[in-house]
């Protein structure tokens, strides 16, 4: 698998009225060909702000800086978002969560995705036509033929959603990123949207970033997670083992309350309080004033992304196979 | 004691003059004192609309609903023995109100004690939802999500009804402020002996809120009974369905595979007999032209003409 995009401690500030919001902290993202990378987080975590920022689709209001944002190998950092758009454009496409509102209303869905293709050099009308047919069928809209002279309203939000896949694969991207495709659609219909991008993803080696709030999403979905709490990256896993054993407290506390997981339970076990905001982010770990294992050494200092057993977990003691902290002592020394 | 029953109720709206949207057709209920019963369905197949006639905030167009044992065609005021929380916490509450004022309006329009008795109830609901004596004096917009639907829930109980009937209550919140609410609504449930009429789209969470689970397809019910029943042991293929396309975390969840297909009908022309026909792997020449009848079969009501064969296939 060779490495497609390799963004190496990626931080976003927003400058608003009450003062400076670090919305993204040193983010590392790291995608190959051919692979399927999960961003899972509550709402605010920074998801979309960190691949936005990649893109340079952020407004100017967001201060970015980073280390290192290469794609294919070439510095993306130097370039003005303009330019980074024209550079990625071709081979980055994304997909969004509201496919109603990324549609135009006023033209066809065939016009639309035939749009996409003549941005990309397509011009001859047969050839844009036999490819918007092909390109409808490949994401399973059915009666192509019909639907190509729907408009966006007559379709439903499932169709639609296709319909915006369709345009994200026009060009062959070599990197697809889908922002909470599915969260606005049914289980039935998400299924089928996953399924779709899974097996895009298979089928032309592409890599595929999907970012979603729904752990059962990145269960049918990763190879591998990444977990965002507060604009950082808590932990990083292939998907299998850490749903077996998470590494970083605050995943395994979003585990335990899942109501899936509470099977004979009457209650929940939650998190207590709430996700901080910008005028409450505490100075050592992010995660500290909701952590059953908070220690003062987990209020003083911040803790790196560091390795663990195959996982990447920012804790200061992170969790065993049997779900206990290592290193930990009441008082939090070592 | 059935707090809140629905026989055989129908809400049609008429769309456009000529036609007609069936949005709920012929449900029928009892919800017993200190239960969960849980609708669960597609966006779109009545679930709302159900939840509104049940809550008296708008009329059946045919079929009744009982609530604490009397009908309520006549009598309005029954309506206060079922409140509504709603899934948007940012649209439910006046923006202008404080805390305090929304707490308290419910007692005051109902002339429920005096004004320092209703001061002192809000405060105390206050308390027992989990929110701070400051929020009193505070407005929506100062809370988070999970706070306003505490607030919500606050407000629907300020009457001490027999029911509440929550749209959605979760659906707009993330995971662990979730599991905070879901546990408040369980601790009032212990605790006052509330029923819920519980809407949701989320069969996870509804597994583990309900004890009596309602399926619902275009309007009509599918499949209803008891959790254990319909959800560990479903006979109607579109509960199959649902489950199979459920992306549950555990991969010993995930072992139902049904696989799904097409898309929700029409609401306004549904197909004739079964209006899960289009959709359904079972689907033979008879479900195209008889509508199968709600009837029980294996210990819960289900409206698939193929329930009796589908039970006798390897439980999945
Ligand atoms: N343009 C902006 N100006 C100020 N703050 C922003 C802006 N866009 C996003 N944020 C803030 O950045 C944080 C991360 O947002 P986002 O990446 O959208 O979260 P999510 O993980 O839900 O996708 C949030 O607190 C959000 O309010
Ligand atoms: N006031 C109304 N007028 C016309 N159609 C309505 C009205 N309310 C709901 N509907 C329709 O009734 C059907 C059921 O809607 P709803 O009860 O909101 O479903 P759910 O809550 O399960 O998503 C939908 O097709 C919806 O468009
Ligand atoms: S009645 Fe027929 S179409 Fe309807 S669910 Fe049963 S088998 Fe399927
Ligand atoms: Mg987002
Ligand atoms: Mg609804």
């Amino acid at each position: 698998m060779s490495s497609l995009l390799d963004v190496r401690d990626l931080s976003v500030a927003f400058d608003t009225a009450a003062g400076r919001f670090n919305a993204v902290q040193s983010v590392d993202l790291t995608v190959a060909s051919g692979e399927v990378l999960c961003v899972v987080g509550e709402s605010g975590s920074g998801k979309s702000v960190s691949v936005l920022a990649v893109m340079g689709l952020l407004p100017p209001t967001g201060r970015v800086t980073s280390q290192e944002i290469r794609f294919r190998g070439e510095d993306l950092r130097t370039a003005t978002p303009r330019a980074r758009r024209r550079l990625i454009g071709r081979d980055v496409a994304m997909v969004f969560q509201e496919p109603t509102s990324s549609l135009n209303p006023c033209y066809t869905i065939g016009w639309q995705i035939g749009e996409a293709l003549r941005v990309h050099g397509a011009t001859a009308p047969s050839q844009v036509r036999r490819r918007v047919l092909d390109l409808l069928g490949q994401v399973g809209v059915p009666a192509p033929e019909q639907r190509m002279r729907s408009f966006p309203h007559q379709l439903s939000g499932g169709l639609n959603q296709r319909v915006m896949i369709a345009m994200a694969i026009a060009c062959d991207p070599a990197l697809l990123i889908a922002d909470e495709p599915t969260t606005a659609l049914d289980v039935t219909v998400q299924q089928g949207v996953l399924d779709l991008l899974v097996g895009l993803q298979r089928d032309r080696g592409m890599g595929l970033v999907l970012i979603t709030h729904d752990m059962g999403v990145v269960a049918q979905t990763a190879q591998r997670v990444q977990v965002m709490y507060a604009g950082q990256v808590m932990e990083e896993q292939p998907a299998d083992p850490l749903f077996a054993h998470p590494r970083h407290p605050y995943t395994a506390a979003l585990l335990d309350a899942l109501p899936e997981r509470a099977e004979g339970k009457l209650r929940l076990p939650t998190i207590p309080g709430m996700v901080p905001g910008i005028d409450d982010r505490p100075g050592g770990c992010l995660f500290a004033p909701r952590c059953r294992f908070t220690t003062p050494k987990c209020t003083a200092d911040r803790p790196a992304l560091r390795p663990v057993n195959g996982a990447k977990v920012r804790c200061h003691y992170p969790l065993d196979d049997a779900g206990q902290p290592t290193g930990w002592t009441l008082g939090g020394s070592t | 004691m059935s707090v809140l029953a629905a026989d055989n109720v129908t809400r049609h709206y008429k769309i456009g003059g000529r036609h007609v949207l069936k949005a709920v057709d012929g449900v029928s209920f009892e919800l017993l004192a200190g239960r969960t019963l849980a609708v669960v369905g597609e966006s779109g197949c009545g679930k709302s609309t159900l939840a509104r006639l049940c809550a008296l905030m708008e009329p059946p167009t045919a079929g009744a609903i009982s609530i604490a044992g009397k009908p309520t065609a006549a009598n309005q005021s029954l309506q206060l023995q079922n409140q509504m929380v709603f899934q948007n916490p940012y649209g439910s509450l006046n923006p202008r109100r404080t805390i305090g004022a929304i707490l308290v309006e419910p007692l005051t329009i109902n002339n429920r004690g005096s004004k320092p008795e209703r001061i002192a109830a809000a405060r105390r609901m206050l308390d027992r939802v989990g929110l701070r004596p400051e929020a009193f004096d505070r407005y929506p917009h100062m809370f988070s999500g999970g706070q306003r639907q505490r607030v919500a829930i606050a407000r629907a109980l300020m009457l001490s009804p027999a029911v509440v009937t929550a749209d959605e209550p979760v659906s707009a919140l993330d995971v662990s402020v979730q599991a905070q609410v879901l546990n408040l609504m369980r601790d009032l449930q212990d605790e006052l002996g509330i029923a819920y009429l519980f809407i949701s789209h989320d069969i996870s969470v509804v597994r583990h809120m309900a004890q009596d689970v309602l399926v619902m397809y275009c309007g009509r019910p599918a499949e209803q009974g008891l959790r254990g029943e319909v959800l560990d042991r479903p006979l109607h293929p579109y509960t199959r369905m649902l489950l199979s396309s459920t992306p549950f975390v555990d991969p010993a969840r995930r072992r139902m595979t049904m696989p799904v297909r097409g898309e929700l009908p029409s609401p306004i022309d549904p197909p004739p007999g079964c209006a899960f026909n289009t959709r359904c792997p079972y689907a033979a020449d008879r479900c195209t032209v008889e509508r199968p009848a709600l009837r029980s079969v294996e210990s819960r009501l289900v409206a698939c003409h193929f329930a009796e064969k589908i039970a006798t296939e390897a439980p999945i």
